[in-house]
């Protein structure tokens, strides 16, 4: 639809003496098209070509070293379903999506409503809430690792101290074992997120709602209950929806914790996927066709969520959430009436249990506010002990909580083992030329989109959804075939124009509703003073909507920084010196042993500048999250 | 659909630009220059190159070499983009030749090296070497693997000799099982990196292989059985647990350079096996695996391979720089650097005449090979990493996992 907007260019005009204010209106009708083009050409050239041509490739015989041997009709496919681990692995991404969703979801509302409590300390446990959020995911994966390893193990040695077991576990290698433990890091690093996403939508709720519900006598359960949370119930939505869709996420997870183990007893579609293009069948046709399967299914999600979002009764956003659905009113009311005898009864014991409670309060909240922020932080006290150790300590059994010789010479060494200050300028330079790629090209996007109606702009809106709901993992193989496609393995252009596209829908949304809150009036009053639509943006837009740029120039920045797999695919090339800081640091889990000393200090030092990024955006990312998902 | 065709035009105007400020050209076939790329096997991997391309160098005015290091787990991957995007390195370090080979990018070792100089390499190594009856690749650095055994432990448990026979091998295991302070009777390692190679050495220990005349038996009863008994192993405890996921390095090795595995799978004279074990002061001695129906006992040859590449006009300068490397001087002084063993007769000689590499070459005729040569080990051995550890875990099933790597032996895609 945008299409037909940019081509009447070439349509012959009937009338000679009308041609100059067809122009005109020409001119104007394509002015969102115009404005449009550079996030819409990104997204074509990294979202759909890669997407369009992994389908072909599913359809083709590639053989082992890379070579496309001809047509291979549905072999590919067939293939795929004959294979044995097949259902083992089905059934290992459901439980991923059901436990680490469902689990997440579950922890973080609670520490949501906690969080939003004022409490001394409350500060510290958001803090140590953005470490994990900032850490490059391949860091905290391979802490994990770390703490989970078996005899010289640093959970072991916590819980044969306090006597939980009685020998070591092999928490990573176990078959029986091993996925239970990746869950629950996958759940430990989407919990940050997830709770953000919640408590930006628990601030959002105006306070005289709540007080309305006080002095009307409801209690603070009741209050919770029919006030708060159907009133959070977009942000809710939002969090499972985003957690379901980056189950994709767990690649990271997975392959650094169990990549090296045998077995697939450990793996979802993602890693398995990796595993049968790049390690063991070598077949990226039927690589390929794991990951329609895979696109597949992520698009039934994306329609179910977008169904969820958008009922039918568009216009009725406030009956939306507190309409109760008739069937289900019978039950709904056996249940209130029923928990309220339940409270009844219990009254006395609450009403004690409250006025103990506001007795300890202050120093209740701080001592929880400590706990939690002590358990999200422990996996990267362990990654700084672990950086002091010497190879010896490292692998001694039972693992030591301290290095014996704090050896801060590793700090120094770390630069000659590996060339880490190329590594550093490449992911820096990645970065750098990513986010200013995103400002210049959502800045202009999310202006046209806040200022103008025009046909296609649904079109484009879901567009961007899309591409905010693809993670890069599931295009992995579109993604690097079309790397060879356009000779473009190994080229910063590929790299950062994939960056570029998949942040590119944080950014938009984010600057859209900004923008959307500076009066139109302003517009026009300086169009009226003869400025054109491109000063307009830089001179009075730009300046007011710089706290979100800002937070967008962040936001962006640590996760191009931070991003794994698809530089470890489509940009890893050691001769040249093109290899980015979380693809080179792997190389310390080498063949023949693991120096985790290195690893964590030159990850330690990628760590310290995100986080610090990643809390001075703290606050603005609180509001900044769900507009996205609401829209 | 019109947004669909809209999309794709940009992606083509995208394309065309980023051509125009892209990658630029690749290695255009240049007389004198080739491109060296070579495995990364120890921290010295590249600053021996680096000093080999110095001084070849300097004896051939005008000529240079580019080098690039790769390490292992990257290899692979990054071949194959290489081969994919046409930017072949002229001479290429690898434990695989054979797909090479099949596609025709690969020079005869003949059109390389002169018939004296091919000589020299140890025939079961050249032989190895072998494409469909033609040598393709050139033996590189060979590891002979087998059984390391620790003394002291065997002495309190009362133990004179290494074990000959499986049924020894039961027995001393009982007995390490049963003395005090957890020791672990044999670590073995079945995960992804080098699962294959352990296996298969007790799979010949029992009769059995991954070929028997000409055609793949992976799934022959020996096999079967020998997968059996290294699942009562696990079974009864007298491994460590989970073998099935346990790699070499960061698994069995250091549990016997911590005096607590009796035995272990072990590569004889390489460093990074040696080198903790040495530190520990283990008192270890060396052998062949125990057998079972009066097999032949046999150790296990691992051989990389060095490569070249058939590009026009780069054959000269291949040549002259592969017989550059082979000159013993540079040839050994590379195996010393990386604590690997020799494939050339003159370097075998050189290196019997160390008394401590001397051991380590006597067993070298006893080494028997996997079939790196058939194209479809790549494949295979990639499977069998993976899935081979299964087989020991309590539910595995020995027969169906070896089924399947019938299966794909044989379809041989």
């Amino acid at each position: 639809m945008i299409d037909t907007q940019r081509k009447p260019d070439e349509t012959v005009a009937p009338a000679p003496t009308a041609v100059k204010g067809r122009r005109r209106s020409l001119w104007q009708r394509s002015l969102p098209a115009r404005w449009l083009a550079p996030s819409t050409a990104l997204i074509a050239l990294v979202v759909v070509f890669p997407a369009v041509y992994m389908v072909w490739v599913s359809f083709l015989d590639v053989n082992r070293i890379g070579r496309i041997d001809g047509f291979a009709g549905p072999d590919n496919y067939r293939r795929l379903f004959a294979e044995q681990a097949l259902g083992q692995i089905i059934g290992n991404t459901l439980l991923w999506l059901a436990v680490v969703v469902g689990v997440t979801v579950a922890v973080s509302l609670p520490l949501a409503q906690f969080l939003s409590k004022e409490f001394t300390g409350r500060r510290l446990v958001r803090l140590a809430l953005i470490v994990p959020w900032a850490t490059s995911l391949v860091m905290t994966a391979t802490v994990w690792r770390f703490i989970y390893e078996g005899g010289n193990g640093l959970l072991n040695r916590l819980l044969m101290d306090l006597s939980l077991i009685s020998s070591p576990v092999d928490w990573y290698k176990d078959p029986g074992i091993a996925f239970f433990s990746i869950m629950f890091v996958g759940i430990v690093t989407s919990v940050p997120f997830t709770t953000y996403v919640l408590l930006s939508g628990l601030q959002a709720i105006p306070h005289d709602v709540l007080e309305a519900a006080r002095i009307d006598g409801a209690g603070p359960w009741g209050t919770w209950r029919h006030v708060t949370l159907p009133l959070l119930r977009p942000s809710l939505l939002v969090a499972l929806v985003l957690n379901m869709l980056h189950v994709f996420n767990a690649f990271t997870v997975i392959w650094v914790i169990a990549g090296k183990t045998a077995g697939t007893h450990a793996d979802t579609t993602v890693t398995w996927m990796y595993k049968i293009a790049f390690t063991a069948q070598l077949d990226s046709g039927e690589a390929a066709a794991l990951a329609v399967v895979n696109v597949t299914f992520l698009l039934l999600l994306i329609a179910a969520y977008v169904r969820l979002l958008r009922p039918a009764d568009e216009g009725g956003g406030r009956t939306r959430f507190a309409r109760p659905a008739n069937r289900t009113d019978a039950w709904a009311l056996r249940w209130h009436t029923a928990t309220r005898r339940l409270a009844a009864a219990a009254r006395p014991a609450t009403t004690a249990i409250a006025r103990g409670w506001r007795r300890i309060r202050p120093v209740g909240l701080p001592a929880a506010g400590l706990l939690i922020a002590a358990f999200f932080l422990a996996p990267y006290v362990a990654m700084l002990l672990g950086s002091l150790k010497t190879d010896a300590e490292l692998f001694a059994v039972p693992a030591d909580y301290l290095p014996k010789d704090w050896a801060w010479s590793n700090y120094a060494d770390v630069w000659r083992r590996i060339p880490l200050a190329d590594y550093l300028r490449v992911s820096l330079t990645v970065a750098l030329v990513a986010t200013a790629a995103v400002l210049l090209i959502a800045t202009p996007t999310a202006y046209i989109l806040a200022r103008t109606r025009f046909r296609g702009r649904t079109a484009f809106l879901g567009l961007v959804l899309v591409t905010q709901m693809f993670p890069g993992v599931a295009l992995l193989i579109g993604l690097f075939r079309e790397a060879l496609f356009f000779e473009a393995v190994h080229s910063y252009w590929f790299i950062i124009a994939i960056n570029t596209a998949f942040n590119l829908a944080f950014a938009i949304w984010m600057l859209h509703a900004h923008v959307s809150t500076v009066p139109v009036d302003l517009d026009e009053a300086a169009m009226l003073d003869g400025l054109g639509r491109v000063a307009i943006v830089r001179r009075m837009i730009v300046p007011m909507i710089a706290p979100s740029l800002i937070t967008v120039t962040i936001f962006t920045f640590i996760q191009v920084w931070n991003e794994f797999v698809i530089a470890l695919t489509v940009f890893n090339d050691p001769g040249a010196g093109r290899v980015t800081l979380t693809v080179g640091v792997q190389q310390f889990v080498g063949l023949y042993e693991t120096n985790y000393q290195y690893l964590f200090a030159a990850a330690l030092m990628a760590i310290v500048p995100a986080v610090i990024l990643f809390s001075l955006i703290e606050r603005h990312l609180v509001s900044g999250l769900t507009t996205g998902g609401e829209r | 659909m019109k947004i669909t065709r809209s999309m794709v035009a940009g992606a083509a105007v995208l394309a065309v630009l980023a051509a125009g400020c892209g990658t630029g050209g690749g290695d255009s076939a240049d007389q004198s220059t080739i491109k060296l790329v070579v495995a990364q096997y120890t921290e010295g991997t590249q600053p021996y190159w680096k000093k080999l391309i110095k001084s070849f160098e300097a004896d051939h005015p005008g000529k240079s070499v580019e080098l690039q290091v790769i390490d292992w787990s990257n290899l692979q991957s990054q071949i194959n983009t290489m081969v994919q995007t046409n930017r072949l390195p002229d001479i290429f370090n690898s434990n695989l030749f054979a797909d090479f080979a099949e596609s025709g990018l690969l020079y005869r070792a003949d059109e390389v090296m002169s018939e004296d100089k091919l000589g020299d390499f140890l025939p079961a190594f050249a032989r190895n070497a072998d494409f469909d009856g033609k040598q393709y690749a050139f033996p590189f650095v060979a590891t002979v693997n087998g059984l390391y055994y620790n003394k002291t432990i065997f002495k309190k448990a009362g133990i004179e000799q290494p074990p000959a026979t499986w049924d020894e091998f039961t027995a001393d295991a009982k007995k390490i099982a049963a003395l005090p302070g957890d020791y672990i009777p044999y670590a073995l390692a079945l995960g992804t990196e080098g699962g294959t190679y352990e296996f298969g050495t007790w799979a010949r220990s029992n009769g059995g292989d991954w070929r028997t005349g000409g055609k793949w038996t992976i799934n022959s009863d020996r096999n079967v059985e020998t997968l059996g008994f290294l699942k009562n192993l696990t079974a009864s405890g007298w491994t460590q647990p989970n073998p099935g996921q346990t790699n070499r390095a960061d698994g069995t090795w250091p549990l016997f350079a911590q005096g607590k595995a009796a035995m272990v799978y072990g590569s004889f004279g390489t460093r990074a096996f040696m080198d903790p074990v040495r530190k520990a002061d283990i008192d270890y001695g060396i052998g062949t695996h125990p057998t079972a129906h009066g097999a032949e006992p046999v150790t296990h040859g691992v051989q990389d391979y060095l490569m070249a590449f058939r590009k026009d006009g780069n054959r000269e300068l291949v040549q002259q720089f592969l017989e550059y490397f082979y000159q013993p001087a540079n040839y050994v002084e590379y195996l010393r650097v990386e604590g690997l063993l020799p494939t050339t007769q003159s370097g075998a000689d050189e290196f019997a005449k160390d008394p401590e590499t001397a051991e380590y070459v006597k067993l070298m005729p006893k080494a028997r090979f996997d079939p790196t040569a058939e194209p479809v080990w790549a494949e295979l051995s990639g499977t069998m990493g993976t899935e081979l550890g299964t087989a020991v875990a309590k539910n595995g099933d020995p027969r169906a996992v070896l089924d399947r790597f019938q299966d794909i032996a044989e379809a041989g895609r």
